[in-house]
C-alpha cells in the first residue's frame, strides 16, 4: 500500500470526494467519511432550543407583524363598536335627529370620530414586541445559562449571547432568580398568543410547539 | 456518485432556507439547524471537548440573534455560524483558562479496529466518533483545517476565513493532517497484520 498521500488526492478527499477512494487511501477516505456521516439523533438535541429562541428573535415579518395586525384589527373593531355606541347613545338620549346621518355631519357629543378615524385610538395600546428582550427567548436563555457549571456563569453573564438576558433581569446579580422565577413559569407562549378573543388562523401554525429547550443533554452524551 | 453533489445540493437547499429565515419562516430556519448544527457540534468538539453542546447552543442564540444583519447564500451561512461558533468555542477557553485541548483518550484508537485483524473490518467498525476523535488528536491547525474542510464542508479560501489565516496555510494544514491521520491509520493496519 502506498504510504505518500499525493497532493491531488488529499485535495479530492478533503473536497468531499470520498467514493470512490483515491488508491491506497482507502482506510483515510472510509475515516473521513465516518467523520462526515449524516447527523444522529443527539446531535440534533438542541433544536427545540434553537426553534424556541429563532421564534423569539426573528419575529421582523412574521409574528410581531401578525400581531400588530391582529392588534390593530382588533383596535379598529373596538373603536368601531365604541364609535358606534356613542353614536346610539347619543341618539337614545334624544341629542342626535338621525343616528343613521352619519357622524361626520352631525357635531356629534362624544365627539367620537368614523371608524376610519377610529384606528389611530389605539395608539396607546401597548404594541407587543417592541422592547427588547423578547419573552419567549427567555426560557432558553436561561436554560443555557443554568447549564453551564456554577463558577462559569458569572463569566458567562459578560458574553454577547446573554446580554439580552442580564437586560431583562435588570442586571447580572438578578439573573439567578430572574431564571428561577422564568423556568417556574411554564411555556406562557401560547396562551397568550391563540386566546380564545382572537383570530386563532392569524396563529402560525408551527410544528414543533416551543416545549421547554433541553440545552444540555449534551453532557450526558459527550464521551 | 461522489459526495461533491450532494454538497451543492445542499448548499442551494441552505439557500433557500436562508431566504425562508429572513422571512421569519420557522421551516427555514429549522433547514439551517439541521444542516448546520452536526458539523458545528463536531467541529467545536474538536476544541473544546465535551463542553461543545454548550458552546454550539451559544452560537445558535448568537446566529439568532443577528441573523437579520447576515447576507449571503448557503456557503456564506455555513462560514458565518462556525466562525460564530470558533469565536465562542475562544471565549469558552478563554474563561476557562484552558487551551485547546484536543484531549484524546488512547482508548478511542483502540476502538478504532474494535479487535478484529483485517483491514476490511477496520474500515467497517470505524464509528464516526472514533474517526472524529482520531482527527481531533491532530495538531490544532491541522485537526481544524481537516475537520472544517470535510466535515464542515467548506473550501479552503472559507476555511481560511474562519481561521483568519491564508488559504495556503489552511492547505497545508489539511494536507499534513491527512498524511499524519494515513500513516496512523496504515501504521495500525501494518502493526496487525505484521
Amino acid at each position: 500500500m502506498e504510504r505518500d498521500l499525493s497532493k491531488e488526492a488529499a485535495e479530492r478527499l478533503l473536497s468531499g470526494a470520498l467514493t470512490p477512494p483515491p488508491d491506497g487511501a482507502e482506510q483515510l477516505a472510509a475515516l473521513l467519511a465516518a467523520a462526515s456521516a449524516p447527523a444522529r439523533p443527539h446531535e440534533l438535541a438542541g433544536e427545540a432550543a434553537a426553534m424556541a429562541a429563532f421564534r423569539a428573535h426573528a419575529p421582523t415579518v412574521s409574528r410581531w407583524s401578525l400581531r400588530r395586525a391582529v392588534t390593530i384589527k382588533v383596535a379598529a373593531v373596538v373603536a368601531a363598536t365604541v364609535a358606534a355606541g356613542g353614536v346610539a347613545l347619543a341618539s337614545s338620549t334624544g341629542l342626535l335627529p338621525n343616528p343613521f346621518q352619519g357622524p361626520g355631519v352631525t357635531g356629534s357629543p362624544s365627539g367620537s370620530a368614523s371608524p376610519a378615524d377610529g384606528s389611530h385610538t389605539p395608539a396607546t395600546t401597548p404594541t407587543p414586541g417592541t422592547h427588547t428582550p423578547p419573552a419567549e427567548a427567555l426560557p432558553g436563555l436561561c436554560h443555557a445559562y443554568q447549564a453551564k457549571p456554577p463558577a462559569e456563569r458569572g463569566k458567562a453573564l459578560q458574553e454577547k449571547p446573554f446580554e439580552d438576558l442580564v437586560r431583562a433581569a435588570g442586571g447580572p446579580e438578578h439573573v439567578d432568580a430572574f431564571c428561577d422565577r422564568v423556568l417556574a413559569t411554564p411555556a406562557p407562549d401560547k396562551s397568550k398568543d391563540g386566546g380564545p378573543n382572537k383570530t386563532p388562523a392569524t396563529v402560525p401554525p408551527t410544528g414543533n410547539p416551543p416545549v421547554t429547550p433541553k440545552v444540555s443533554p449534551s453532557r450526558a452524551n459527550v464521551r | 456518485m461522489t459526495q461533491a453533489e450532494p454538497m451543492r445540493e445542499r448548499a442551494d437547499e441552505l439557500s433557500r432556507a436562508i431566504q425562508a429565515a429572513l422571512a421569519g419562516r420557522d421551516e427555514g430556519f429549522r433547514t439551517l439547524y439541521r444542516v448546520v448544527q452536526p458539523s458545528l457540534l463536531r467541529y467545536l468538539k474538536a476544541l473544546v471537548g465535551p463542553d461543545a453542546e454548550d458552546v454550539a447552543s451559544e452560537t445558535w442564540l448568537q446566529v439568532v440573534r443577528d441573523l437579520r444583519s447576515f447576507k449571503g447564500d448557503g456557503d456564506a451561512f455555513r462560514r458565518w455560524a462556525v466562525t460564530i461558533g470558533r469565536h465562542r468555542a475562544m471565549d469558552h477557553l478563554r474563561r476557562n483558562q484552558r487551551r485547546p485541548s484536543i484531549a484524546m483518550p488512547v482508548e478511542a484508537l483502540t476502538e478504532l479496529t474494535g479487535g478484529d485483524d483485517t483491514a476490511a473490518a477496520a474500515i467497517e467498525i470505524l464509528t464516526t466518533d472514533s474517526a472524529l476523535a482520531m482527527i481531533a488528536s491532530l495538531p490544532q491547525d491541522q485537526a481544524e483545517a481537516v475537520l472544517l474542510r470535510v466535515v464542515v464542508g467548506l473550501d479552503a479560501a472559507s476555511a481560511a476565513q474562519v481561521l483568519g489565516k491564508r488559504s495556503g496555510a489552511v492547505r497545508t494544514a489539511a494536507y499534513r493532517g491527512l498524511k499524519r491521520l494515513a500513516e496512523r491509520l496504515n501504521g495500525r493496519e501494518n502493526g496487525h497484520l505484521g
